[in-house]
């Protein structure tokens, strides 16, 4: 009999009935009796001396609860990768809206007042903002003594400014240089951007009697936020619940605390509980947001066109604390050699403290950055070449057996087969050239992230299957995808399946919803526990059946031997024979660490990341047409492919690349948080320009199916590389449109229309 | 906590005599689709809101023998698709298509709008070029002011305190009167980075043009007419060297001022480009 | 504070209600009535998440003060589906996986639902414009555009206008 199959079928949303009639419940929708409001006060200097905090004027405000300032806070410094922040900041200010005070009040508006009302004495330090200045000598140092920071991670290289570098080298770059016919040298540098999920982060804690503190937060990452609050509150992780919101969107931003630990402070010194819900002004001025990043790319080719060696040195402004920048860095070097073979190279990545908010992990972080630079790099060396983008890049391209940046061996190699496709579905070769129209290509290799995932399947007295997991599906579709899975092992249609988020008592430890891993590990994980439960199942049934249990197969909800297919049990007499009779609840359980794969640890320095699970393919043309006038960019076509492994939901995986697309299109064209002398001059959406529905191009997806011997069927993660394309893509296409090649980005019609004018000048 | 009250006017005297009463101290409430949020950031905190969305008198699309008369309170999306609007001031429709959101447009209203003052709103370089004229009544009366003249700074305007904008009058277009408003935004429904209303009236014999005014929004605090361009094109046959040479003119009449949406720089070369494109597109007769 | 009376009807209910002159419609529909299923996302208009038809008009609940909506007939979210069907537009996100993370969604379905109603039979364009208020972060349109040309004619008169 033909097994169910389920994998690759457009299967609807386990969570969509529930998100299209607005009960679904996302942070900023909790609410409970007696709870207390609460608001930072934010220093509005981004660096300096914090002389005297006085909070008398506001704690006499009625309603005002009560008012913790660094003195009042647990004196840790908390951090992912370098634990460099305090919980508020105590000697001095590092950014613009760094919190120093938090407030508990009645209302929200009275303890906006109340925050308004602190009387604060600074004394402002000498800043800076750009991450070549924060490196240069005399530079104003962020953190002093941060040689006694404890790391999270191991290997961290750190000094001055500098809170991580990832070094890596290859071949002789000397050697490189000297076989080279000509060289390239560039200068690229790229925006902070906005996750611009529309949830505010919101979060509500209480304390119970027993001192055991309740969480409700909207985060990517339970475990991961259970464990920071461990480490600033003091106590045990059995006493700490981390509860789950309904997340409406993540992108990376939701992966940290935010102000997780303002609230259990607050709920513990009030035993009130306490919620706090982020304005968009503060979003966009405390939380993270994607590195800037400064990238200087040296390359050396034959004339035949054959990359011989680079030098790439990469800067990413990670702002007053490390957060994930030491990670991201590690990534952006990782990334910077695209699906390239390149026999000799040298990268150097740093992530550099500057008086900024805190930079960390948004979509595709160090990627995003790195892809921009190395495409519209390559772009480069091609024309000057007179040779085809896409001819260039097949000339050079990976392929299984080679070795990745880091020395890691490369397997199931995507890109081959998606820059076939993709040439194919935008008919490059044919394409046609008019005036102020242009077509520029570009390809993505990105990694994944594996680390551990663990499932409980637990087969119900009726015969009813429930997942229940710790990976939050911030929207992506991971619970829908994992239900897929669970079905086709267990042969069983998907939508009797009911999926479960737990919290971080009730769901077996997942490291969290990030890096395209979820689809990828939490997969490996639900498919080891169907085993698990199947070899509990077989082994019941065998006894009963008197068949041995390796004959047993399950089919349509039945157990039977496989020889005597007469021989059967149905899954609901099985279940309840096993609960009231024989064996117990049957649970299959299981725990995946993904492998570690080895790498050139010689040639490695300072990297957290160094190697990966899987790595990640896709290729993009797009066409566009410019206005010379106004120097604007219209982009007509986007034609994008993306290597799936294995799709399991097409319906996900197009819209994971639709979505991604469109954050990779505003990063290109329109988004950038503005800072001037540290402070974000458009902390709202209507200055801060993401795309709308009209702003939508024409996009056409094909995806191809390498399948990754890692993945769950061969799947691998389609999250983060829609978004690294856009980028280059639409600046070789204005280039092959008007002739000016734009190193910086967004792309906006006046920076545009600028490079047309210096070229216009240059040329005369 | 500063206590904010709220009266739900029913008439124009009610709410000028609560002007009269209040002053400064009170905030008129139309649409609320630009004060509400002002209200929530707590950038504008008046003592008294004095709601007017229930005044019937402000709410009308009129036409008469030679004029428009739009009340204050007609929304933009009123604007957008009443048929009076669409056959005499087409304009009107075309601007509204390309501002804010419809949810905005649902509620926010051409008085509030203007009133509002920002300097890069689109409805005030359109009605500068229509030539139209505002009512402003107060208690003690009532006076009539061009909207060239209404606007005095980045959000301020010429209104008193103890008055209130009741009605928009608008000349109707001549026979061979022609208006438009074009508009420069990075995404296209966004905040202007240049705006520019046009009329121009041709002379049925000899083609010249006999009036001309070229308004230009998002440039300054406030919107201008780019006179010294308007005076190469006036009496003149408009053609591709009398368009070039206006948009020079304007380019160097004007100073624009850098904001979030484009450097005074980057306003200058738009000035020149947009000043001609309506100029082509106005005096081609297509009515955008 | 002064507290002001107001009377408005949600989701076919008629309610009265003390409220103060700064609170939006937002506030009421969320925190007085929980009706959570309207969105906050910017508190200033930009998002389109709190997006509820006011006497069938999409509007923004954030950048309307409640006592605006005296008197006035109000459709959130979840006064959408009728004796447990979902609304076909309900039905067509749900099954074109115009949802991801959920948040932007009953604005969306809401603001769309205001379009079918004006215009039957929508183009591509006419949807990507009326849409144009509301953010959505995670499905980049096109399966929210792909469900609303889906809901052509409209179907189930029974829905009808509220």
């Amino acid at each position: 009999m033909a097994k169910n199959e389920i994998i690759g079928r457009p299967f609807a949303r386990v969570d969509g009935r529930r998100k299209a009639c607005g009960d679904a419940v996302y942070g900023p929708d909790i609410k409970m009796p007696g709870m207390l409001h609460a608001k930072f006060l934010a220093s509005p200097y981004p660096h300096a001396r914090i002389v005297h905090v006085d909070t008398e004027k506001a704690e006499k405000l009625s309603g005002v609860k009560t008012i913790l300032t660094a003195k009042d806070v647990p004196q840790v410094c908390w951090g992912l990768m370098v634990k460099d922040t305090p919980v508020l900041a105590g000697d001095k200010a590092r950014f613009m809206g760094e919190p120093l005070a938090v407030v508990a009040a009645t209302k929200r508006e009275i303890a906006e007042e109340a925050a308004e009302l602190i009387q604060v004495e600074y004394e402002e330090l000498k800043p800076v903002f750009d991450p070549e200045e924060a490196l240069g000598p005399g530079a104003p140092l962020i953190h002093e003594g941060a040689e006694a920071y404890a790391c999270a991670m191991p290997g961290l290289i750190r000094y001055g400014n500098v809170c991580g570098q990832t070094k890596i080298s290859g071949g002789d770059p000397e050697q490189g240089w000297r076989e080279s016919d000509l060289i390239f040298e560039d200068r690229f540098s790229t925006p902070v951007q906005h996750h611009g999920f529309i949830e505010p982060h919101a979060v509500t804690a209480r304390f119970d009697s027993n001192g055991r503190l309740e969480i409700w937060t909207s985060t990517q990452a339970i475990f991961a936020i259970r464990m920071a609050l461990g480490e600033i509150m003091g106590l045990p992780l059995n006493r700490i619940r981390v509860i789950g919101t309904e997340v409406g969107g993540g992108f990376g931003g939701k992966t940290d605390i935010t102000v997780e630990h303002f609230c259990a402070l607050l709920a513990r010194m009030t035993g009130k509980p306490v919620k706090m819900q982020l304005t968009r002004s503060e979003m966009m001025t405390y939380t993270s947001a994607r590195h800037g990043c400064v990238i200087h790319l040296k390359t050396g080719v034959k004339k035949d066109g054959k990359i011989v060696t680079r030098e790439a040195r990469l800067l990413f402004d990670t702002g007053g604390y490390a957060g994930h920048g030491p990670g991201v860095a590690a990534l952006g070097a990782n990334t910077i050699l695209g699906p390239y073979r390149t026999p000799h190279f040298k990268i150097d990545s740093l992530s550099v403290y500057t008086n900024k908010m805190n930079f960390s992990f948004m979509r595709g972080p160090g990627g995003v950055q790195a892809g921009f630079a190395c495409e519209s790099h390559m772009d480069r060396i091609a024309r000057e070449l007179n040779l085809d983008p896409l001819d260039f890049r097949i000339k050079n391209l990976i392929s299984d057996g080679d070795t990745s940046a880091t020395g890691q061996r490369m397997e199931a190699v995507g890109i081959q087969e998606a820059l076939n496709s993709v040439a194919k579905i935008s008919n490059w070769k044919q394409r046609k050239k008019s005036k102020n129209r242009g077509w520029g290509l570009c390809c993505c290799q990105y990694e994944l992230v594996g680390m551990t995932s663990s499932a409980l399947v637990k087969l119900s007295e009726d015969g009813s299957l429930h997942l229940v997991i710790g990976a939050i599906d911030h929207g992506q579709g991971s619970s829908t995808v994992l239900a897929q899975i669970l079905a086709q092992e267990m042969d069983i249609p998907a939508d009797q399946i009911a999926v479960t988020v737990g919290d971080t008592d009730t769901a077996p430890y997942d490291t969290g919803t990030f890096g395209d891993r979820v689809t990828f590990n939490m997969g490996n994980a639900v498919i080891e526990a169907a085993r698990d439960l199947k070899v509990q199942l077989f082994s019941g049934a065998a006894a009963m059946l008197e068949s041995p249990a390796e004959n047993l197969e399950l089919v349509g909800q039945m157990i039977r031997d496989r020889d005597n297919p007469e021989k059967a049990i149905s899954l609901l007499e099985l279940a309840m024979g096993s609960y009231f009779f024989q064996g117990g609840a049957p649970m299959g359980k299981s725990t995946v660490l993904a492998p570690f794969q080895a790498y050139a640890y010689e040639k490695v320095e300072g990297n957290p990341y160094p190697a990966t699970p899987a790595h990640t393919y896709a290729c993009q043309v797009v066409e566009v047409s410019v206005d010379r006038d106004t120097g604007m960019v219209r982009v007509e076509n986007i034609y994008s492919c993306h290597d799936a492994g294995r799709m399991i939901n097409p319906l996900g995986t197009e819209g994971q690349i639709q979505g991604g697309i469109m954050m990779g299109l505003g990063y290109a064209l329109w988004e950038e948080v503005v800072f001037d002398g540290g402070r974000v001059t458009n902390p709202n959406l209507i200055d801060y320009k993401m795309p709308f529905a009209i702003n939508q191009p024409k996009i056409r997806i094909a995806v191809t199916e390498t399948k990754t011997p890692n993945g769950p069927y061969g799947a691998r993660g389609v999250g983060n590389p829609p978004v690294l394309l856009p980028a280059a893509a639409i600046a070789n296409a204005i280039h092959d449109a008007v002739g000016v090649r734009i190193r910086e980005l967004p792309l906006t019609p006046e920076r545009v229309l600028f490079s047309l004018k210096r070229e216009a000048a240059n040329k005369k | 906590m500063k206590d904010m009250r709220y009266i739900r006017a029913a008439s124009v005297t009610e709410v000028t005599d609560c002007l009269k009463k209040y002053g400064d101290k009170a905030k008129i409430l139309a649409g609320g689709q630009s004060l509400v949020p002002l209200l929530r950031q707590r950038l504008a905190r008046p003592g008294l809101l004095i709601d007017i969305s229930r005044v019937a008198d402000l709410k009308f699309i009129r036409k008469t023998k030679n004029t428009l008369k739009i009340g204050a309170l007609t929304t933009h999306r009123q604007l957008e698709t009443d048929p009076l609007i669409r056959e005499h001031l087409p304009i009107l429709a075309d601007m509204e298509k390309q501002l804010a959101s419809v949810q905005i447009r649902n509620l926010g209203t051409l008085g509030g709008n203007l009133c509002h003052a920002d300097p890069a709103g689109d409805v005030a370089p359109a009605l500068m070029a229509l030539g139209a004229k505002l009512k402003l009544i107060s208690a003690t009366g009532a006076r009539t002011m061009s909207v060239e003249n209404f606007f005095k700074d980045f959000f301020e305007t010429a209104i008193r305190p103890d008055e209130v904008l009741a009605e928009i009058d608008i000349p109707l277009l001549p026979d061979l009167g022609h208006a438009i408003y074009i508009k420069h935004s990075s995404r296209g429904v966004d905040t202007a980075i240049i705006g520019v209303g046009t009329f121009i009236l041709k002379d049925h014999d000899t083609d010249t043009c006999k009036e001309i005014r070229l308004c230009v929004g998002a440039v300054g605090p406030v919107p201008i007419r780019a006179k010294n361009a308007e005076a190469v094109i006036r009496g003149k046959v408009v053609t591709g060297k009398t368009i070039a040479e206006a948009g020079k003119k304007a380019r160097e009449e004007i100073s624009p001022v850098s904001d979030l949406q484009g450097s005074a720089e980057y306003k200058k070369e738009l000035i020149e480009v947009f000043i001609q494109r309506a100029l082509k597109a106005a005096s081609s007769g297509r009515r955008k | 504070m002064k507290k002001y009376k107001l009377c408005l009807t949600v989701n076919g209910i008629d309610y009265m209600l003390e409220v103060n002159a700064g609170e939006t419609l937002q506030d009421v529909i969320r925190d007085h009535l929980n009706l959570t299923g309207t969105k906050t996302g910017c508190d200033s208009g930009a998002c389109g998440a709190c997006t509820v038809l006011m006497d069938g008009m999409a509007i923004k609940s954030c950048l309307v003060l409640a006592l605006q909506a005296e008197g006035r007939k109000i459709l959130t979210i979840e006064g959408l589906a009728q004796d447990g069907a979902l609304h076909p537009l309900q039905e067509a996100f749900v099954e074109n996986w115009a949802i991801q993370c959920g948040y932007c969604t009953p604005g969306m379905i809401l603001t769309s639902k205001a379009l079918l109603d004006e215009n039957p039979n929508p183009s591509g364009d006419d949807i990507r414009m009326y849409l144009s208020g509301n953010f959505c972060r995670c499905t980049g349109y096109q399966k929210i555009i792909d469900a609303v040309s889906s809901v052509r004619p409209l179907q189930g008169g029974r829905h009808g206008k509220k």
